[in-house]
């Protein structure tokens, strides 16, 4: 019982801390636009490839 | 798709820091921040090869990729400047048009999307939070920890009597002020007699509170909206204003010949057009002569020559190589000029069409109002506390949530069918609009038929390959409709094609192609008079071959008409092309000769249209944007300008006139839809009236009661309009 005294406002504060994560992100234009950060995941990385080779790899510009 | 090329086409950008261009397209705020609309991204590819070009090249300082809207938002670093922005962007291998800085419009629009969004969130979190406590109450909690789950539930309460619930006071109350019912006015009376009652309640220690049912269904109803609304955004997503035919800039004449935005032009003003821009405003013609094509007028597409003195209207699409002109008049005087300004203003205009369902809800409204009066007073002088509790639980159970959640959401699925199905609508109203239509007008020219002039056939119909790259070498300098058709028909025969080189080779507006080969002249021009409708390649003065020009119709255009005759709908045929050409057209749809109009005006058409009540106007251009504003729905058909979707209820983008058909049916299923729902929510509410107002109702019955019927409504639209 003296459990929920402590668990019923800890759960109140999670929540209320996720609402204001939600206002933030939102007033910081995130949801604007939730089609292209969902392909921004499938960019390659190629300096990555560059230090992982060890080797000099110029910027490359495949073709499509 | 994208090749890497160092030296792409020249194109000139360097207007785009010339002053007056720099004040309409940098941004407000940061002087280096520019917007392009950007042709050619399809895919993920894309975007990283537009976002990472700040990796590689120092002039610009960051590019962020719109996928949806195809916009790309570059800051060049202070150094550089937008024309090197432009280049770098056309050497990847994409299309970069400058839009307009961003305007104080769009800013406030997306602020307004933004809140709707944290409402939605907070909405939830306290339905959610609450519903969790009186669960707890209902499964048999007592005593202190009852009393502490109540007064949380109330304080949870709060931000959704005050900042949820706002939209619902805004509406009510602008309702109110028109004299007229809204579906805010009961979820208004619900949510704020629900807290009053339930907070007496609660400070006496006994009777019902009534918190999570009315925070639940805010919560839905909100949702709903929020849904459909976005639905409807999304497929006019695109900023519109790089569909306005008219380009934005012009080649200027005078001390200093250079880029100007078209809208600082002057009556006296003299321009260069290239071939393929479009003449910005009336104005006379100083070359010797020109071709234009106006079939933004008139639809038609059949160049008109003009020549030195004559007056070439705005709007024309120039077609030979370089035109000079004088500006006369300009924006709204002239008659181009008022068919954009109202595209503009009727993109904005709100439809304020009394739909089934608003009177439906009106109905209910009243009655529930009227019938919870009645009993409480009633009621009251016998047992006053039981009175105010029954009634309380009649307004919370017998508000028309149902009918506010239905409703939106039968619309919404119906907007998406249509869209699946390729026809784009303005507003969920149009639904209901198309099963009042009892005339349809239709266009001609790019509606009934196909809107580029195309060759049917060649006589003879095989051609030997000599005949064949003699053309195509001919209408090489050619920008000329007859042009493309003849391009595109060639190039679809197998035989492969060298072009030639002739002397003396030139095209003559308004004749033909003529070019000269070993002292033999040659030409394509009109063909011959037992070939009407044609062209043809005459070697000297003797005829070569004929290629015909066709005007088909559209397949299945006639089954369609005579199915929407059998209906009982007037079907008309209006156009600007000439009477007998209509008439022609006319026969073969199976229509009579006093249902089809030629030679007719942008406005003449709009007064037809408008003559009839319940009409519908199918067409396509700018032209027919006025005969879309007097018709009671108005589909435009794709073909040619998109700018045309403004101000038309529906946008279909295939093009077929079968989807106009297919535009009943889907009307048809969703009003079906609607009426469903509004008799599930009658039927909930009865139920749930009566068995509140015999008491069996409390808080727990309530909450229980709600979520069932949003289920069956959610399961009826989402289930019953499966075709």
């Amino acid at each position: 019982m003296s459990v929920l005294l402590l668990m019923i406002p800890m759960a109140l504060v999670l929540g209320l801390g996720f609402v204001f994560a939600f206002m933030w992100a939102a007033k910081s234009e995130q949801f604007d636009d939730v089609e292209t950060p969902a392909h921004r995941i499938l960019f390659e990385d190629d300096k990555m490839i560059e230090s992982v080779d060890n080797v000099k790899v110029h910027a490359k510009e495949s073709s499509s | 798709m994208g090749q890497l090329q160092q030296n792409s086409p020249r194109i000139d950008d360097s207007y785009l820091d010339q002053e007056n261009f720099k004040h309409l397209y940098a941004d407000a705020e940061n002087p280096n921040l520019i917007r392009f609309y950007v042709d050619g991204i399809s895919c993920s590819r894309c975007v990283q090869k537009l976002e990472s070009l700040p990796q590689t090249k120092s002039q610009i300082r960051s590019v962020q990729v719109q996928l949806g809207s195809k916009m790309a938002q570059v800051e060049i670093s202070p150094s550089s400047n937008f024309a090197t922005a432009a280049q770098l962007i056309r050497d990847l291998g994409f299309y970069p048009t400058p839009l307009r800085a961003r305007t104080n419009a769009e800013d406030l629009e997306k602020i307004s999307n933004r809140n709707e969004l944290i409402r939605l969130a907070v909405a939830a979190f306290c339905a959610g939070n609450i519903m969790t406590f009186a669960f707890g109450v209902y499964f048999g909690l007592e005593g202190e920890l009852k009393h502490v789950f109540d007064w949380l539930s109330f304080v949870l309460y709060l931000p959704v009597v005050t900042y949820v619930a706002w939209p619902f006071y805004r509406g009510a109350w602008q309702s109110l002020k028109q004299r007229q019912l809204s579906i805010d006015l009961p979820m208004v009376v619900a949510s704020f007699s629900g807290f009053l009652f339930s907070t007496v309640n609660l400070i006496r220690g006994e009777g019902s509170l009534y918190y999570d049912s009315i925070s639940g269904f805010l919560f839905l109803i909100l949702a709903a909206r929020f849904l459909q609304k976005s639905i409807q955004k999304k497929a006019f997503s695109d900023s519109f204003r790089h569909w306005l035919p008219l380009q934005e800039k012009v080649m200027k004449l005078g001390e200093g010949t250079r880029w100007t935005p078209v809208e600082s032009l002057k009556k006296g003003d003299r321009i260069l057009l290239k071939a393929s821009e479009i003449c910005p405003g009336d104005a006379r013609l100083e070359s010797v002569t020109a071709d234009f094509d106006l079939s933004f007028l008139t639809g038609e597409s059949c160049p008109q020559t003009y020549s030195r003195g004559m007056t070439v209207p705005s709007g024309a699409r120039a077609l030979s190589a370089e035109a000079v002109l004088q500006m006369e008049r300009l924006g709204e005087d002239t008659t181009f000029g008022k068919i954009l300004s109202e595209v503009r203003s009727g993109f904005l205009k709100q439809s304020n069409f009394m739909g089934l369902a608003d009177r439906a809800s009106h109905l209910l409204i009243l009655s529930v109002f009227s019938i919870a009066t009645v009993f409480v007073i009633v009621y009251g002088f016998w047992d006053l506390p039981q009175a105010l509790e029954r009634g309380l639980a009649l307004i919370v159970l017998a508000c028309p949530c149902a009918m506010a959640f239905g409703t939106p959401l039968a619309l919404t699925m119906g907007l998406r069918r249509a869209t699946q199905k390729g026809l784009i609508a303005k507003s969920a109203d149009v639904f209901e609009k198309m099963g009042r239509i009892r005339s349809i007008f239709l266009d001609k020219t790019g509606t009934l038929t196909k809107s580029k002039l195309e060759i049917s056939r060649s006589v003879p119909q095989t051609l030997d390959s000599d005949s064949i790259s003699y053309v195509l070498s001919l209408e090489n300098i050619s920008s000329h409709p007859i042009a493309f058709a003849l391009r595109s028909y060639l190039g679809s025969s197998k035989a492969e094609v060298r072009l030639v080189q002739f002397e003396e080779h030139r095209e003559v507006p308004g004749v033909g192609v003529f070019g000269r080969i070993d002292g033999i002249s040659y030409s394509v021009r009109k063909g011959l008079d037992s070939f009407p409708r044609s062209v043809a390649l005459f070697r000297e003065d003797t005829c070569v071959c004929h290629f015909l020009i066709s005007e088909d119709l559209e397949e299945n255009s006639a089954e369609l008409i005579h199915k929407w005759k059998a209906r009982g709908l007037e079907v008309f045929v209006v156009s600007g092309d000439q009477q007998h050409i209509v008439d022609q057209v006319a026969q073969r749809l199976g229509l009579a000769k006093e249902n089809s109009f030629g030679n007719l005006s942008p406005e003449q058409k709009a007064e037809m249209v408008q003559k009839k009540p319940f009409s519908m106007m199918v067409g396509d251009g700018i032209n027919d944007v006025l005969a879309f504003q007097k018709a009671f729905v108005s589909v435009a058909v794709s073909g040619s300008i998109r700018a045309a979707m403004q101000s038309a209820s529906v946008y279909s983008s295939t093009g077929a006139l079968a989807q106009v058909d297919l535009l009943f049916q889907v009307s048809e299923n969703t009003l079906k839809s609607v009426n469903r729902n509004l008799w599930i929510s009658v039927f909930y509410n009865t139920v749930g009236g009566v068995a509140a107002m015999l008491g069996f109702v409390n808080p727990f019955v309530a909450a229980i009661l709600m979520p069932i019927s949003s289920l069956v409504i959610l399961v009826s639209t989402v289930w019953g309009g499966r075709e």
